[in-house]
């Protein structure tokens, strides 16, 4: 077995193969992933009660007037001004003490993770327009899909995460492998032939996978690399991880001792009086620098002599600047509170080559820098990541299904089968579910959020059982009309619910709650012309063409013996 | 030629738990030994380590025999656990 | 991005006419002139579609789109072969015309 042949066919034999080990893990990764990236927009349309804010050029001075009146002694305010991807204020504080505690704790340069909020602190959500405080229900929101495609749920945090880089990992042996495997990428690059069963779906898994190559490559790979402290402790054993802690904490001992020294610069100065500087002047200075609005502001110290304020952009604008779990942060400047001077504008780049790598698929991976055209483009690649991962699946099981010309499937294979609806199908019943969770319960139940997740994985679990009495084909067929009608319904259960519907949103140009609703809407008709197709299905039509890939087959059936 | 039940159950041994140990010691080996500032080697060590994991798989499944996918796999697996445990004793 | 969308259409569309099944799906009967330099056309927009982004400071970000470009583009050119072939060639037409459209809107201010 040498020659180009058999590495061909054994790179089939492999590709099948680690593409369905953890294959319905990864397809409910890369739809959950996929909707990721509109997770603010996803969390946004989950709490309408937020849809009537409307972006204004007020915001920042509604925030401060809301922040001097509840918060006048705090230690730090902070305040996310309206951004393509939200329509309203949010405000928060800390207080003194626990501020105190925490600089103290960074002067010693240890500490937890800095900047977020432990006790002490409170936060709320402003009408961008008037400064109304706004009550939004409680929502798991898009974060529990966010969470979902990388930490999976419930389970402890390392184990999830071992599962899913796992899974991550046969992702790329199986990306590798199916390059190796077609070796027509050029020749077929455009075809797609419609209707003819298993062609069908392998044209499907091909488009779908040359198509977007690139995006699934650094996809799989940023993600794994993601991983890589869970999947290769290793490596960060031996490496002095140690020392990395106590360079973080020095790090950040040098941080605090230059904030403290620029709000000592600031309060040395006279040239301002006693009360905040006005917030305008320092956004548009901001603004014209940076040529693109602010959508972070921090006040140190706001009521006293040393108050700053420091801005942070609305999206990195470039790939090496990092973006962690705040996704800013690589840029900022800094303004003294009281005289609206700028003291420093600040871009913190990684500085060695592998650094500037690593932070780039980073950045890939978490598209936080995407704006709103570039967000779209993800997401659409995410989507045919999503088909590709889906057509595999079903390829396995028609493929199977051609060779047995008729005979009864073995008991692996419907198991094959029964997977793959409740793990295709059915997880789109389990999102529609969740989202309709969202509108129905009501909206006082204590532990809301925890509810939605519950009805998306009750809903999930019943998707699972239900192949089980019904013959495969009626399964499909009804999973796929019941998640179609589901999500088509989404627009319209929206607007018997709440005031933040197409009527509403589409007249007012309300794109993150209108864009929601049409993506919902388009899925829904996508399911349902998938489950008329399935239904119109014939399958002696395809009973006599040779079967697709002779080499391959012939191999597995060797293996399997 | 026909792979038996055996030889195929090998193969997946030296693909999944052979490949993982190759990657997780070279990987090991290479944070140790690469002259790197701070927590660059740890990081092209991690990358690197992924695609050896996904070139010993590869390895494992298009070898000629079991025995092959073994060796292949086997002999990185022991040079780098060789080459981590002489860096440990050095620097202890 | 729009033009370079434009491009990068034109160029799978060039790519896809130099195929003979294509070709065949387009109804496209007298090869001419355009069929015989299809393929090297469509290599050379391919070429360009890039370019438009190389006028934007942020390279990275730039490259980002234009892989994001070439997948929507080569899709659509796919989608449109398999469900409307025949109007492919009018589509790409339109798309020309779009091209220069937007090629002027960009020249144009600078002149003026």
């Amino acid at each position: 077995m040498t020659g180009e042949g058999s590495l061909r066919q054994s790179m089939s034999w492999l590709h099948g193969w680690a593409g369905l080990v953890l294959g319905w893990l990864l397809f409910a990764v890369f739809l959950t992933g996929t909707i990721a990236y509109f997770r603010q927009e996803v969390t946004a349309w989950m709490q309408p009660e937020l849809a009537g804010s409307v972006p204004s050029p007020q915001a920042a001075e509604l925030a401060v007037a809301a922040l001097q009146q509840r918060a006048p002694d705090a230690g730090s305010w902070r305040i996310g001004l309206p951004t393509p991807r939200s329509n309203t204020v949010s405000i928060s504080w800390q207080d003194r003490q626990s501020l105190d505690v925490k600089r103290g704790e960074e002067r010693g340069g240890r500490g937890g993770r800095g900047g977020g909020r432990r006790g002490g602190g409170e936060s709320l959500i402003l009408d961008a327009s008037t400064g109304a405080v706004l009550t939004p229900r409680k929502t798991a929101g898009g974060n529990f899909l966010y969470r979902f495609h990388f930490e999976l749920y419930a389970l402890p945090r390392e184990w999830a995460r071992w599962i899913v880089g796992l899974a991550t990992m046969a992702m790329f042996v199986a990306i590798i492998s199916g390059i190796i495997t077609h070796k027509k990428i050029f020749k077929d690059f455009f075809t797609f032939r419609p209707a003819k069963g298993q062609r069908s779906w392998l044209d499907a898994h091909n488009a779908t996978a040359v198509l977007s190559l690139p995006f699934h490559i650094m996809i799989t790979f940023s993600g794994l690399l993601l991983f890589a402290s869970t999947l290769l402790p290793l490596t960060e054993r031996f490496a002095g991880g140690e020392d990395r802690r106590g360079e973080r904490g020095a790090a950040r001992a040098l941080e605090a001792a230059h904030i403290e020294s620029l709000q000592n610069r600031a309060a040395s100065d006279v040239a301002g009086g006693a009360a905040l500087a006005p917030l305008v002047p320092m956004l548009a200075e901001a603004e014209k620098l940076w040529g693109q609005p602010v959508s972070r502001i921090t006040i140190t110290d706001p009521g006293r002599p040393g108050a700053m304020v420091e801005l942070l952009p609305t999206w990195n604008d470039k790939l090496i600047q990092h973006s962690g779990s705040g996704g800013l942060g690589a840029v900022k400047m800094r303004f003294g509170g009281r005289t609206g001077e700028r003291l420093e504008s600040e871009e913190d780049l990684p500085e060695t080559l592998t650094a500037r790598v690593d932070t780039a698929l980073g950045s890939l991976h978490r598209a936080r820098f995407a704006a709103p055209t570039l967000r779209w483009l993800f997401f659409l690649t995410g989507v045919g990541g999503t088909i590709m991962v889906g057509s595999g699946l079903i390829l396995w099981s028609v493929k199977r299904a051609q060779r047995l010309r008729g005979a009864p499937p073995g008991r692996g294979h419907r198991f094959v089968d029964h997977m793959n609806v409740a793990g295709v199908a059915g997880l789109f019943i389990a999102v529609a579910a969740y989202f309709w969770a969202n509108r129905l319960l009501p909206t006082g139940l204590a532990g809301r959020g925890e509810w939605e997740i519950r009805a998306f994985f009750a809903v999930w679990c019943l998707c699972l059982l239900h192949p089980l009495i019904r013959p495969l084909k009626r399964a499909w067929i009804e999973q796929l009309s019941l998640g179609g009608l589901l999500f088509a319904g989404i627009p319209v259960l929206n607007a018997i619910t709440t005031r933040a519907h197409l009527g509403n949103t589409l007249v007012s140009g309300n794109w993150i709650y209108a864009g929601f609703d049409i993506v919902a809407l388009v899925t829904g008709i996508c399911l349902l012309q998938a489950a008329r197709r399935v239904a119109l299905h014939r399958p002696r039509a395809i009973a006599s063409q040779p079967p697709l890939m002779p080499a391959a087959s012939a191999y597995t059936a060797q293996a399997a013996e | 030629m026909r792979p038996t039940r055996t030889a195929l159950l090998s193969r997946i041994a030296a693909g999944v738990l052979g490949s993982y140990a190759a990657a997780s010691l070279g990987a090991a080996a290479l944070a140790f030994a690469l002259p790197l500032p701070g927590r660059d080697a740890v990081t092209l060590a991690q990358m690197t380590g992924f695609l050896i994991f996904t070139a010993a798989i590869i390895w494992a499944f298009s070898a000629q025999s079991a025995a092959r996918a073994w060796a292949g796999i086997g002999i990185p697996v022991i040079v780098s656990a060789a080459l981590l445990a002489i860096l440990l004793a050095l620097r202890s | 991005m729009p033009i370079s969308l434009c491009l990068s259409f034109l160029a799978f569309f060039a790519l896809a006419f130099s195929m003979g099944r294509h070709r065949q799906q387009m109804t496209v009967r007298r090869l001419g002139a355009f069929g015989r330099f299809s393929a090297p056309a469509g290599w050379g927009l391919l070429l360009l579609s890039p370019l438009p982004f190389a006028l934007l400071p942020n390279e990275g970000i730039a490259l980002t789109e234009w892989f994001g470009v070439l997948t929507v583009a080569a899709t659509g050119v796919l989608l449109m072969l398999t469900y409307r072939p025949r109007a492919l060639p009018l589509a790409a037409a339109a798309v020309s015309v779009l091209l220069l459209i937007l090629a002027l809107l960009v020249v144009l201010p600078g002149r003026v």
